[in-house]
């Protein structure tokens, strides 16, 4: 498994963009409607930190939000800050991939404090369709 | 209330007679089947077809309290989920740890306790949570016979592993139907 090192390039107050699936939609009218499963925000089954998307860096490749979940239309894409993700002694670095230059890892131990906080402090860039 | 959980179709079958019986006929939507049995008991069945293309069969006899029709079949749904469901690589539901929040539920619920959102996890097992009347609690399946459960209110933040000592989670329950 390869080390990670924060990038502090990735500046406390950057996007994190992270796709929802509707399974992971919890019912909350406390919480204005629909609220975000702590289970959305976990590491890779195969130990691997928990992948995400730069959103100042889809913008510099000229895409958005709904290219984002392209293939997922059923999805909502979810954001939460850099900073957030820290605050919860998790690391976010770079990992760009072949097919996806704003690939980045939310890497450390994922209690379920963590993926709460997490969902807790996340907000609806593509809200959940016709909800 | 029972509950009948079986790995073959065969099994559910001993319980009604070929009348009541409809074959699957390769069709992943759920059927809903109503029958009773020689002591007029009523039963409800649900098939889901597995990702594996092996079927299970949730049974209900009985007078269930209301939560537990509509988390069993959310239970089976989630069962027919595909590996990476979620996008990034989520393996399928295990339906020992189905079987096993289905256990735990019978053991630990109220007839008034909320039913619970059920979610499926990345890691192959399922989670249950309730965010009502100031709390917040979640139960996550890590095998078949270990849970980890965590709980919030204003007062209280918990969390830790259950395995066999069902008491705080019963109080916690308890505290949550009260509040519902």
């Amino acid at each position: 498994m390869d080390d990670y090192t924060d990038d502090p390039t990735i500046l406390n107050d950057a996007d994190l963009w992270r796709r929802i699936p509707p399974y992971h939609f919890v019912s909350d009218p406390t919480a204005g409607g629909i609220r975000i499963s702590s289970a959305a925000f976990e590491d890779h089954p195969n130990g691997t930190p928990m992948s995400v998307l730069l959103a100042d860096v889809v913008a510099e490749t000229e895409r958005g939000p709904q290219d984002a979940l392209a293939g997922h239309e059923s999805f909502g894409l979810a954001a939460f800050t850099a900073g957030l993700a820290r605050s919860c002694e998790q690391g976010v670095a770079r990992e760009p991939l072949a097919d996806e230059p704003a690939h980045a890892v939310v890497f450390g131990r994922k209690t379920k404090s963590v993926s709460r906080k997490l969902a807790k402090g996340s907000r609806w860039v593509v809200p959940p369709a016709n909800r | 209330m029972s509950v009948v959980s079986c790995p073959h179709p065969l099994l559910a079958r001993e319980r009604i007679t070929d009348a009541d019986w409809e074959a699957v006929a390769g069709s992943t939507a759920p059927r809903a089947k109503a029958a009773l049995t020689e002591e007029h008991q009523p039963i409800r069945e649900w098939e889901y077809l597995l990702h594996d293309g092996s079927k299970l069969v949730i049974g209900v006899e009985g007078d269930p309290p209301d939560w537990a029709v509509p988390t069993f079949r959310r239970l089976g749904e989630l069962l027919e989920l595909a590996p990476n469901w979620d996008s990034y690589g989520a393996c399928p539901i295990n339906p020992d740890h189905a079987r096993a929040a289905i256990e735990l539920l019978m053991l630990v619920m109220q007839d008034d306790t909320p039913a619970p959102t059920v979610v499926p996890t990345n890691r192959g097992g399922v989670q249950l949570e309730w965010h009502t009347g100031g709390i917040d609690l979640e139960i996550e399946t890590l095998s078949s016979h270990r849970f980890l459960v965590s709980f919030e209110d204003s007062a209280t933040e918990r969390e830790w592993e259950l395995t066999s000592d069902f008491t705080p989670l019963v109080e916690c329950i308890g505290k949550l139907s009260r509040r519902a």
